[in-house]
């Protein structure tokens, strides 16, 4: 095992691996299979594959709205962006058998882009820890990543992505969560490779689809500060705060210029509040996976405007903190608010924490200080299984309630936060112990116990 | 979140959870299992209390007087029915007799396909592969002088009697005779419907599928023509004779779903003003209510609900009302001899009261229970009650996971004792190469290899041993249709071929451990700890999302199979364990429960051979039912049992074979004896 990275060796371009083409294979059979069964329109109404955000039934409403020459925005149905909604209406009109496939290629790039989020972070961390190696504990060589990851890791976030179960049935709805997920592993990638034009076009394109996404902003900000400014990266250089800005206006003109391009159509911003309102305000309470529903349908309403932003504020609020813990990370910390955004969104579904699921692998050299591994996946499976159950069982037999359901939703959403702070808790500590070497001993020899506080 | 974050508490936990494990784990199972069966006990739970204020029942007075009228209706239709035997339903007699009550009469026909004929019908068809059956159902509506038919009541009877071939004329006569006296009456607010189904269960899903606009394949109905409002609530009548000594109330409806209830108190409450006695299951309330005969008694009852609430076929036509979210229950009434006996009057104005305490509800059923267990008719053990236990026993499955868990990655006191001597040989073969060493050696080995051989490797090994199972299970869930196409094709009759077909997968995967063995899986011991551990999460959620749904198959399922799969270990005492593997099957646990059920409700006893005998074509009727009911109504119960039990059991079915994948061992004794 050697210490050295070895991060000029570069792949060269190769035949796909076979391993890769099962994956591919697999995955997208196991997609058209659960499309043409008659699954499929069962799968299209459930609120854990579907919000209304990503509903294909509210698509469809909107597609045939726009038929009529109706704005689809002037209702209270279609809370879609319009590029996405003129995407969909050209393909309509060439040819319907195109959706389908139009959802297939969506998964199928989405793995490609997590696999080269892969191959890219680890490339990234290696050439990191090849920078850092010396203020490392000599002990710690256990510890330091090698080339082999480069292979692996990128194979197992492509697995991960297309053979997941979630994204399978989500695909197989034709949620636009799985376009929403291409965005996002875009802004991964586009992020990690570290070009400022392409990183704030791709950041923009994000947050103008999902909206949460607008927080990646500070730690691609910060990550492409870092690669310009090197060691003499600080908040208080004025050269990094003009990166910084640089950055940020980059990502606020493109978005400008997204919306300019969104007013064409419509000639009107009215899809502004239909999109971007509806996803901030939160006026449908329908049951989610979330965890605004049943909190904001129990409140009187005259707090209502309170707590939604405490609310919001709580969606977008860690990045604060975290770019200050994790000022030396910020890949690792973009990372981290895909999967707060996958929790404390508005609307989500499963496919959102699919995504976050098979970016895992990347920090697979963490988890051996995870603490509750076990108990989270546990606790995810719980609620997947439970979740359609009791949502049956209250929907349709009437004989449960809301609060069965809710539970769930909230066991869901605890798994997701333990399974974040334990990935961070562990980040943190393997960092620690890269300085300190793997067993460090307190004054008196004694083991020194590790907390979380 | 100490537990969680803090690492000295967590250590403390995990050591006690790993220490003291196997004490925890009987302790937790016998708690929850004396606890639930105390639950039976009087001073353990509740009298039942009405919730919904504003039935009001008692308070209206009783005026049916038309009592002649249900007599004489039931005389004419038997004297119909004498004419012609078998022969189809008088649907133009019994339309006439509505109309003759100036009520709007519709019929709607129907044509079930059948994708399993029965023996008899396909030897009169040939090899007829689907039969048809055609129906007639006849209903009338009251409509409501008060209000625009927004909301409906239903009183609904069988033309035949459920399960004997019995008919059911006094049960239309007495419907005759309610609604000659609720048509005089001005005070109805809600639409009542008579309705007469014609074969059971299926004209009486045709005609639900119809009012509400459902839609399945295998059944074409004619449109509804008449129409009423939501239906509120349903009363099924089944009569056997016109003097009833009681009323058997029958509760379990499609998939253990239960009425609210507040129904069944009403109709209990009711039943009680009118002097008429009320037993679930024909079981009789205990009297005097406290003491050990009154707990066997309560015991009994609710053994039996439990029972029949696990197979989640309905015992009465309400319990289709049910999937509809319409409260229902059935009133059997039954004429035992030598009892005091009730005439049509007093049945008349249990239903009239329950009828118009129905007609007071402001909104639908809510306020009560929907999840519960009666012991007596007038005791209820509630969700809150019941599910402390069971999560005990659930607790027994936690308990051993996060043990094995713990296990896997630590040199703690290890719980599996034969499988590490497996280890230890393993790995002395390997590094001495000739599998001599002394124990010292053996110790150290064993501790480098756990600490070594938790790898991803093993993690990944769990994949294709679960798939293996999920398919054989998606296989047994299709394998009864299959097997009836084939069976089509050789000549076998159909019923055989079913049977065949749902119980043939799983002596076949009887032996998937063997073909297990033949691919080179890296099996040390910490594999087949991360293995049980799998097993027994997957197990423990199964369990969980049974008893959400059907309460009673979870919590039988859970009693039986939880300790044996607990105790199960690779290699060690393995003819044992196979036995008792294959009794907590899932064919295995039909045959006990059936046994059961057949201990508790057969009063004589005919010697062993033909009380077997007897066992095992109740167990064949079950299985065939479960399947048709399947297709026929949408029961889950066989496909959950195919896809999620049975391949969870096929999982630790091959871990208790697991042993022989250690080829070392193998070659050592060969080398011995060479």
């Amino acid at each position: 095992m050697s210490a050295e990275p070895r991060a000029e060796q570069r792949p060269q371009f190769r035949p796909v691996p076979k391993a890769l083409k099962y994956i591919f294979g697999l995955g997208l059979g196991a997609r058209a299979v659960l499309m043409s069964s008659h699954l499929a329109g069962w799968l299209q109404d459930r609120l854990e594959l579907a919000s209304p955000v990503t509903s294909w039934t509210r698509m469809t409403e909107g597609l045939s709205l726009l038929d009529h020459g109706i704005s689809p925005y002037e209702g209270d149905m279609f809370h879609e962006t319009p590029l996405v909604l003129m995407l969909f209406y050209c393909l309509s009109k060439i040819w319907g058998g195109l959706i389908p496939i139009f959802f297939l290629l969506v998964d199928l790039v989405t793995g490609c882009l997590v696999h080269e989020v892969g191959t890219n972070v680890c490339r990234h961390l290696l050439e990191k820890q090849g920078r850092h190696v010396k203020s490392y504990s000599t002990d710690s060589l256990s510890l330091l990543l090698t080339g082999k990851q480069l292979n692996s890791v990128p194979r197992l976030m492509l697995g991960a992505y297309l053979l997941n179960p979630l994204t399978i049935a989500s695909c197989a709805a034709y949620s636009t969560t799985g376009l929403h997920n291409l965005v996002i592993a875009g802004a991964l990638l586009a992020a990690v490779q570290g070009n400022r034009l392409l990183a704030t076009l791709a950041t923009a394109v994000a947050s103008y689809q999902c909206v949460y996404p607008e927080i990646f902003i500070i730690p691609v900000a910060m990550y492409i500060a870092q690669l310009e400014q090197g060691s003499r990266f600080s908040f208080r250089d004025p050269d990094s705060r003009l990166s910084l800005l640089q950055t940020a206006g980059g990502h606020f003109s493109w978005l400008g210029f997204l919306w300019a391009l969104s007013f064409l159509p419509f000639g009107s911003m009215d899809w502004l509040y239909s999109t971007r309102g509806f996803v901030m305000l939160a006026p449908d309470l329908t049951p989610n996976m979330g965890l605004f529903w049943y909190f904001f349908t129990e409140m009187f309403e005259h707090f209502r405007i309170f707590f939604l932003c405490v609310f919001q504020l709580n969606a977008v609020f860690y990045v604060i903190p975290l770019a200050v813990k994790l000022r030396d990370h910020p890949m690792f910390h973009l990372h981290l608010l895909v999967g707060l955004t996958a929790v404390f969104k508005s609307y989500p579904t499963f496919g959102d924490a699919a995504l976050f699921l098979s970016l895992l692998p990347v920090w697979g050299h963490c988890f051996k200080y995870m603490r509750n591994l076990f108990l989270v996946v546990c606790m995810w499976l719980y609620s997947i299984v439970l979740a359609p159950v009791l949502w049956h069982l209250w929907i349709y037999y009437g004989s449960a309630n809301a609060n069965f359901f809710y539970a769930v939703t909230l066991a869901y959403a605890t798994a997701q936060i333990f399974l974040l702070t334990d990935l961070l808790y562990a980040f943190l500590r393997r960092e620690f112990h890269l300085r300190h070497g793997p067993a460090p001993k307190e004054g008196q020899g004694m083991p020194i116990l590790m907390n979380l506080k | 979140m100490g537990l969680l974050s803090d690492p000295k508490s967590r250590e403390r936990f995990s050591r006690i959870a790993a220490k003291y494990n196997s004490p925890l784990c009987v302790l937790a199972y016998v708690v929850g299992v004396v606890w639930f069966l105390a639950l039976a006990y009087k001073p353990f739970n509740h009298r039942t209390y009405f919730s919904e204020n504003a039935l009001l029942p008692g308070l209206v007075e009783g005026k049916f007087r038309t009592e002649n009228v249900a007599t004489r209706i039931s005389q004419a239709m038997k004297d119909i029915k004498d004419v012609n035997k078998d022969g189809p339903m008088p649907v133009a007699w019994i339309v006439n007799q509505f109309r003759g009550l100036g009520l709007d009469t519709y019929t709607q026909e129907y044509i079930q396909t059948i994708p399993v004929p029965s023996a008899r019908q396909s030897e009169e068809q040939g090899k007829e592969m689907f039969v048809q059956l055609n129906g007639t159902n006849v209903y009338a509506i009251l409509r409501a002088p008060r209000t625009a038919s927004t909301e409906a009541i239903v009183l609904s009877a069988p033309y035949k009697h459920y399960l004997n071939m019995d008919h059911n004329n006094h049960a239309f006569g007495l419907m005759i005779a309610l609604a000659s006296h609720f048509r005089k009456s001005s005070y109805w607010s809600k639409d009542i419907i008579f309705l007469l189904v014609d074969y059971d269960e299926i004209g009486m899903e045709a005609w639900l599928q119809e009012y509400h606009y459902t839609k399945s394949p295998l059944l074409k109905s004619s449109p509804l023509h008449g129409r009423s409002g939501s239906i509120q609530a349903a009363i099924n009548l089944e009569l056997h004779s016109d003097q009833v000594s009681h009323f058997n109330v029958k509760l379990e409806g499609l998939n253990g779903l239960l009425p609210n209830l507040d129904l069944v108190n009403l109709v209990v409450q009711l039943c009680g003003r009118e002097r008429i006695t009320v037993k679930l299951h024909q079981q009789r309330d205990p009297f005097p209510s406290e003491g050990w005969p009154a707990f066997q008694q309560n015991l009994k009852t609710m053994s039996l609900m439990m029972l029949h609430q696990a197979t989640g076929m309905p015992n009465g036509l309400h319990g289709l009302f049910l999937r509809y979210h319409i409260e229902a229950v059935t009133l059997e009434g039954v004429l035992e001899p030598g009892r005091s006996s009730t005439g049509f009057y007093r049945m008349g104005r249990v239903l009239e009261g329950v009828f118009r305490s129905l007609n007071n509800l402001l909104e639908r059923f809510h306020q009560s229970f929907f999840f519960y267990l009666l012991p007596a008719s007038d005791r209820y053990v509630s969700i809150g009650m019941y599910m402390p236990p069971f999560g005990l026993i659930l607790l027994v499955t936690a308990l051993k996971a996060i043990a094995l868990y713990i296990s896997i990655g630590t040199p703690d006191p290890d719980p599996w004792d034969g499988a590490e001597n497996v280890v230890i040989e393993h790995i002395q073969s390997r590094k001495t190469g000739d599998g001599q060493g002394d124990n010292t050696d053996s110790k150290r080995g064993v501790t480098k290899i756990r600490t070594q051989n938790y790898s991803d490797g093993d993690v990944w090994s769990l994949v294709p041993v679960v798939s293996c199972c999920q398919v054989a299970g998606f296989i047994a869930s299709i394998s009864p249709m299959v097997m009836t196409g084939l069976g089509h094709l050789f000549g076998t009759r159909p019923y055989q071929a079913l049977i065949t077909g749902a119980t043939g997968m799983f002596f076949a995967s009887l032996f998937m451990p063997k073909c297990i063995t033949r691919n080179r899986l890296a099996c040390t011991v910490n594999t087949l700890r991360l293995w049980k551990c799998a097993a027994l999460v997957l197990q423990a959620i199964i369990l969980a999302a049974t008893a959400a749904a059907n309460f009673s198959l979870g919590m039988l399922l859970a009693v039986t199979m939880v300790p044996v799969c607990a105790m199960v270990r690779p290699g060690k005492l393995r003819f044992l364990q196979a036995v008792l593997m294959l009794l907590v099957s899932p064919l295995g646990l039909l045959i006990i429960y059936t046994g059961l059920y057949l201990l508790l409700t057969e009063t004589e006893y005919h010697g062993v051979v033909p009380s077997a005998m007897h066992l095992c074509t109740i167990v064949y009727y079950n299985i065939l039912s479960g399947v048709i009911h399947g297709y026929v109504l949408g029961t889950w119960q066989y496909t959950l049992l195919a896809l999620a039990v049975f391949p969870n059991w096929l999982f630790f079915w091959c871990i208790v074979f697991k042993k022989r994948d250690v080829p070392v061992v193998e070659n050592k004794e060969e080398k011995k004896t060479s």
